[in-house]
């Protein structure tokens, strides 16, 4: 291995158990085949037993941080429990160099009856610090904490957040070759939240490296260069930290949308698997999943004098709808006959549907629409989309000119549109993301 | 940082006992790294123990002192008669009680150790001895406190104590090792399944009456035999013995069970050391 590669982590793979019971009896036989000097079966699953990790391989090196994402369960934590040795492998193999410091739980490992101070010492010990050591440090300790009034108190008068900052500043000058953060950026206020990030960005300077698992977005794109997408125990992608984050984003979109109209969630995740975002192939399953279901074939009639065959909604240029470029909406109906002067529209919808984002009215201004006797087409263009990347539904209807109530709806009663936006792999649209943002605004900045 | 040479570090899921040289390297090499961690994690116990507590240090012989004083009223008011005890039977007591106790201390080191701090070991590159060794320091300090008591009973009924008495730590010391390396082999097991703790608990209050703790060591019958067959009870008698200068009366067997507690402690080390992972991984509450 040469000598600024820390890590190199090759096949690994990890089961764990669903059921208690099993996993216990399991666990008794495991340590007898230990005892025997004999390899595990660890190939093959046995009842009960499931993939936390499969054929994961990565590698890090000298001054690079490699941020983990994925979703709960998806298998993060695990990884950095095997690379910290606490955990033994069913698979693969794990090189390692220097030496490792794990962060997670901050202050778990306190005392309650005892003092900060104390509890500083137990702890240096614990994470391998001599006392002499840890005396040179514990000035530097005390001030990153900012807890130099509190040391001679009990650490149970501490609060969540005193605890959690005392914590973090022990594990920050541990210095290791490697350092894994288990999410630990979501605790304590947010000045103190900068003061980490900035620690783990010097720390990264002088040669460190860093293998993080965060849900703070904004921490993980400032600090990691590249990611690693995990779900289901299985790497989605590898690359760019920015292009990583994006790839989530999706993947919770279109599972999100695919929780709300049933379809199937592998079909979501298996879209962000493939290729890159422009890849055709990846655009191609993304498209897919936003093909509407066939609508039911109604005849139109006197009751329902139109019905609407499909409503869609593409990009002007061919490609997936992207932010900021044109797309065209379409109502294919069929009408039992002429009607003059209706009103009709289309709105836009969160992935979940709970929230209606936008919609488009027509015939309220004075203009005059119609529809022709038999099948026709109702259509528009948007000329800049302004929803940020994700996915969404899109719902229609076609209004009475003269009581203004609705003559058919599409998306109500029927199955909605779904459909996915696309933005530009950039650190601004994975904020937007991150923050749960709907749509993008045109800005005019002024010059300072 | 990245000054040191750097060492490379494997992991694999084959066996650790494929490669035993490797093992023993690290078990020693840890064992060397956790003296600090052990000495801290052992202060913080001994300190925490009493934090809540007026009685303090009082408490880690209260227990034999009860005991004794029970018993001693007992055989005065003639419900008990235990026989020849060759010192005065509340001495007798307290000796046999604070040798028990750190046998019993011993013995359930390991198994509490992993109980209670399965998530420090899971979370942390802590050395797994490390937590072993400081119940084991714990279990010899209560026993040095006990013996300050030992020590005045033995001087207030004016009990000669010979020169042998000299002899009487190394006889304690195998006390630990035969308790720790039990231990050790059951606490892995422990960590699993509950029921193992259960059945130490009924098991050694069932051992405390086949040990010659409150009564001399019997001669004749079904009795005699369980007793003698106890490996505990060749170290128990043989360290009595040594404080007042008797003759020995097990010397064989008192060898042959410090023989078998050395081969015990380093089988029920290596035992715990590989089961750990499986520990971590499914034992934790």
């Amino acid at each position: 291995m040469s000598d600024d590669l820390l890590i190199r982590a090759e096949h690994v793979s990890k089961k764990f158990c669903r059921k208690l019971d099993r996993s216990l009896r399991y666990g008794l036989q495991d340590m007898v085949h230990e005892l025997r000097g004999k390899p595990r079966q660890s190939d093959q699953l046995r009842p009960d037993e499931f993939w936390s990790l499969q054929d994961v391989s990565f590698e890090l090196r000298r001054g690079e941080s490699l941020g983990l994402i994925g979703r709960n369960g998806a298998g993060k934590s695990t990884l950095l429990q095997l690379v910290n040795g606490r955990l033994k492998l069913d698979g693969g193999r794990i090189t390692l160099r220097g030496s490792t410091g794990l962060v997670t739980e901050l202050g778990a490992g306190f005392n309650p009856l005892q003092t900060g101070r104390e509890n500083v010492y137990n702890s240096g010990a614990v994470l391998g610090l001599s006392r002499a050591r840890i005396d040179e440090l514990y000035g530097d300790i005390v001030e990153f904490a900012e807890l130099a009034e509190a040391m001679d108190t009990p650490v149970q008068n501490y609060s969540a957040g005193m605890r959690a900052r005392l914590g973090y500043a022990v594990v920050a000058h541990l210095n290791p070759d490697i350092l894994m953060v288990d999410e630990v950026l979501a605790v304590g206020d947010v000045a103190f939240r900068r003061k980490c990030i900035q620690h783990l960005i010097r720390y990264l300077r002088s040669g460190g490296s860093l293998l993080l698992v965060a849900h703070d977005m904004y921490a993980l794109q400032s600090i990691c260069t590249r990611c690693l997408l995990l779900d289901g125990g299985r790497v989605l992608f590898e690359g760019g930290a920015v292009e990583g984050l994006s790839r989530y984003y999706e993947m919770i979109m279109a599972l999100r949308a695919a929780g709300a109209t049933g379809a199937g969630a592998a079909g979501a995740a298996g879209a962000v698997a493939g290729g890159t975002p422009a890849a055709p192939a990846a655009a191609a399953n993304m498209l897919e999943l936003a093909v509407p279901p066939a609508f039911e074939a109604v005849e139109p009639s006197e009751k329902h004098p139109v019905v609407i065959d499909r409503l869609s909604i593409r990009p002007a240029n061919g490609r997936p709808c992207e932010t900021g470029s044109p797309a065209i909406v379409e109502m294919r109906y069929r009408a039992l006959r002429a009607i003059d002067g209706i009103l009709w529209g289309f709105s836009i919808h969160t992935g979940d549907q709970l929230t209606r984002i936008t919609s488009g009215l027509a015939g309220f201004d004075g203009r005059r629409f119609a529809l022709k006797g038999g099948p026709g087409v109702l259509s528009c263009t948007i000329p800049k989309l302004p929803l940020v990347a994700g996915t969404y539904v899109l719902k229609g209807a076609i209004l009475d000119p003269e009581t203004r109530r609705t003559l058919v709806e599409a998306g109500v009663e029927s199955p909605p549109t779904v459909f996915t936006v696309r933005s530009d792999v950039s650190e601004e649209n994975n904020i937007r993301s991150y923050l749960g943002n709907l749509v993008v605004i045109d800005v005019i900045w002024d010059n300072p | 940082m990245g000054e040191q040479a750097m060492n490379e570090v494997v992991y694999t899921s084959e066996s650790r006992l494929g490669h035993p040289g490797q093992l023993l390297r690290e078990m020693l090499a840890d064992l060397r790294a956790s003296r600090e961690l052990a000495w801290r994690l052992m202060t913080r116990n001994i300190r925490v123990q009493y934090r809540r507590s007026v009685l303090g240090a009082a408490w880690s012989f209260i227990p034999a002192v009860a005991t004794a004083v029970a018993l001693t009223l007992a055989t005065k008011a003639r419900i008990l008669n235990v026989g020849d005890t060759f010192m005065p039977y509340p001495a007798y007591v307290l000796f046999g009680m604070t040798l028990w106790q750190t046998f019993l201390d011993a013995l359930n080191g390991p198994v509490q150790a992993l109980a209670a701090e399965t998530n420090l070991l899971a979370k942390f590159n802590v050395a797994p001895e490390a937590i072993v060794v400081s119940k084991l320091g714990e279990a010899l300090f209560n026993c040095l406190v006990r013996s300050v008591l030992v020590a005045a009973a033995l001087a207030w009924y004016q009990v000669p104590v010979a020169w042998t008495a000299l002899l009487a730590p190394p006889a304690v010391a195998a006390m630990i090792v035969l308790g720790a390396g039990m231990g050790l082999f059951l606490a892995p097991l422990s960590a699993l399944y509950q029921d193992v703790s259960k059945t130490l608990a009924i098991v050694t209050s069932f051992g405390f009456f086949l040990t010659p703790v409150v009564y001399p060591v019997p001669t004749r019958g079904l009795f005699a035999l369980l007793v003698n067959l106890n490996p505990v009870t060749p170290l128990l008698v043989t360290t009595r013995e040594l404080v007042t200068g008797a003759p020995l009366s097990q010397p064989v067997a008192f060898a042959g069970v410090v023989l078998l507690s050395v081969v015990l402690l380093l089988t029920g080390w290596i035992a715990y050391r590989v089961s750990m992972p499986i520990v971590l991984e499914r034992g934790r509450s």
